[in-house]
């Protein structure tokens, strides 16, 4: 991979931030975008701006196909079986509460539902939810202070009223790849009727992800940490089990026909996309796949691999900082300046031109099982490169210096 | 941009005011939930002049700085005066300009004295 070159297709790249080059290491929070991405939003408002799966006219339809390309090029690249098990939402959180209240409507008292403690608060949240109006129990997997899963007596929290697991594939604060699959399967043979949602968010824009290879019914993403606009998410569901599932939203394009008693629904995947969808979004994010597949996720996987590889071993020769998480991990590295509050890291950090993120990046319980106030966080994507890094190592010393 | 003078480093790094405060009338807290941070204040109010003050905080460099300076400037003044306390009070006493995104870092002290009312 050529990163010099990369680096240029992203145009807010190539600003000053404080008098100094940028350097965006915020990936976990959301990816920039190429300008092929920016200019396609901007030829759909300019060209062919309008409503799908309605009008009889050339933009409608012009506007329907780009929409529906992008449906399959989703499909193609998490591997779905069928286009019609692709769903857009507005991003990970509405896919995570579309199916804690769809899947939540067949469950009964008592019923269970496993997390885990390293959950982003969109995956605890919406199923508190449906716990509290249902009582359902929630069972969390345990964080072990090195930043894995204690999966041991994974067993154990398994019976028959377990319903639903529900667990991410890559931590946004440790960067924890997850053996979701061997998970999975374990949970499946003390139970084989659980339904398994895993949210890839962390993980797809990164890694090669084959939906049928991690064992899961359901997974969840957005868009925007891709290479695409924000306001876009996905649902990935096997065809049988979106077959029933309730709709979460009701309105216009996901009905077959409405009377005064009731009303029949559209045919999947349209029965679970009401109302205009965010057009323009989802065309760019058909460009974003494009970019990534011209890329190549391997490539992109490769580099993010070797990336974090120099960075933790730059990082960890700093003896003033405590990196939390495993050795092996993607690409994401959090960690705390003895003594300094991640605020005022980041605000140094900044003042150098360096953007990254502080604060528990909405994981609370995880934060609190590690016994740490906050943290700061830096997030690689395909642009980064290893100067990028010593920036990074650089601007640490100077938080260290300043607040010695 | 500088928002860390060496003023607000050493209020943040030796604060004045700084420990909990035994034989207190009142016991005022704020939380950011952005960032988790947590602030508590301590006051003592005898014949209505806050005669002691003090607070415990987890949290960044201008929250700390924020919450140490006010309270000096509170101490040994009737309580009412708390009323005329508001952000230009805090932002005098940084003596700094505050992003938008710090606001709240800065303000803090202020969420934990409105609670007094309530």
């Amino acid at each position: 991979m050529n990163i010099e070159k990369t680096k240029l297709d992203f145009p807010i790249l190539s600003q000053k931030i404080n008098g100094k080059d940028l350097v965006y290491l915020d990936n976990s929070a959301t990816s920039q975008k190429p300008q092929i991405v920016i200019d396609s939003i901007a030829d759909y408002y300019s060209n062919y701006n309008s409503n799908v799966h309605r009008g009889i006219h050339t933009l409608a339809e012009k506007a329907t196909e780009k929409y529906e390309e992008t449906r399959q090029k989703v499909a193609n690249f998490i591997n779905a079986k069928s286009v019609n098990e692709i769903i857009f939402t507005k991003g990970t959180t509405e896919s995570l509460n579309f199916l804690s209240s769809s899947l939540g409507k067949n469950l009964q008292k008592d019923d269970e539902i496993i997390l885990t403690e390293m959950e982003h608060h969109s995956n605890i949240v919406p199923w508190q939810f449906i716990a509290k109006g249902k009582g359902l129990i929630i069972k969390y997997i345990e964080l072990n202070q090195d930043g894995t899963l204690n999966i041991e007596n994974l067993e154990s929290l398994i019976n028959k009223k377990t319903k639903i697991i529900s667990l991410l594939h890559v931590s946004n604060v440790l960067g924890t790849i997850n053996p979701v699959e061997k998970i999975i399967k374990r949970a499946r043979l003390v139970n084989p009727d659980i339904i398994a949602v895993v949210d890839i968010a962390q993980s797809v824009p990164h890694m090669k992800v084959n939906v049928q290879k991690l064992k899961a019914d359901f997974v969840v993403f957005s868009a925007h940490k891709m290479l695409g606009p924000t306001g876009v998410g996905v649902l990935w569901g096997k065809y049988e089990l979106l077959q029933n599932l309730h709709p979460f939203l009701g309105g216009g394009s996901m009905i077959a026909s409405v009377t005064k008693e009731k009303t029949l629904f559209a045919e999947i995947p349209q029965r679970f996309e009401a109302g205009t969808p965010n057009i323009a979004g989802v065309i760019g994010f058909g460009t974003a796949i494009d970019y990534i597949n011209s890329v190549g996720i391997e490539n992109i996987h490769k580099h993010e691999q070797d990336l974090t590889i120099y960075a933790m071993e730059q990082i960890k020769q700093l003896d003033f900082i405590e990196i939390y998480g495993p050795n092996e991990r993607a690409g994401i590295i959090s960690f705390n300046i003895k003594g300094v509050h991640s605020h005022d890291v980041s605000a140094v950090l900044d003042n150098n031109g360096i953007a990254v993120r502080s604060g528990h990046h909405c994981t609370d319980i995880l934060h609190n099982k590690l016994n740490i106030n906050s943290t700061v966080r830096a997030s690689f994507y395909l642009y980064n490169n290893e100067n990028d890094v010593d920036q990074l190592v650089l601007g640490l010393k100077k938080v260290n210096k300043i607040f010695k | 941009m500088n928002d860390y003078t060496q003023q607000i480093l050493d209020y943040s790094q030796n604060p004045p005011n700084y420990g909990k405060l035994e034989n207190c009338n009142y016991t005022l807290t704020a939380k950011n939930p952005s960032c988790g941070d947590d602030l508590t204040i301590f006051l003592k109010v005898e014949n209505k002049i806050i005669t002691d003050a003090s607070f415990l905080a987890d949290g960044c460099a201008i929250s700390k700085a924020s919450a140490s300076m006010l309270l000096e400037e509170i101490k040994e003044k009737p309580i009412s005066n708390l009323k005329l306390v508001n952000t230009n009070t805090v932002l005098n006493l940084l003596k700094i300009d505050i992003s938008k995104t710090r606001e709240k870092c800065a303000f803090l002290v202020l969420d934990a004295l409105d609670t007094i009312a309530s």
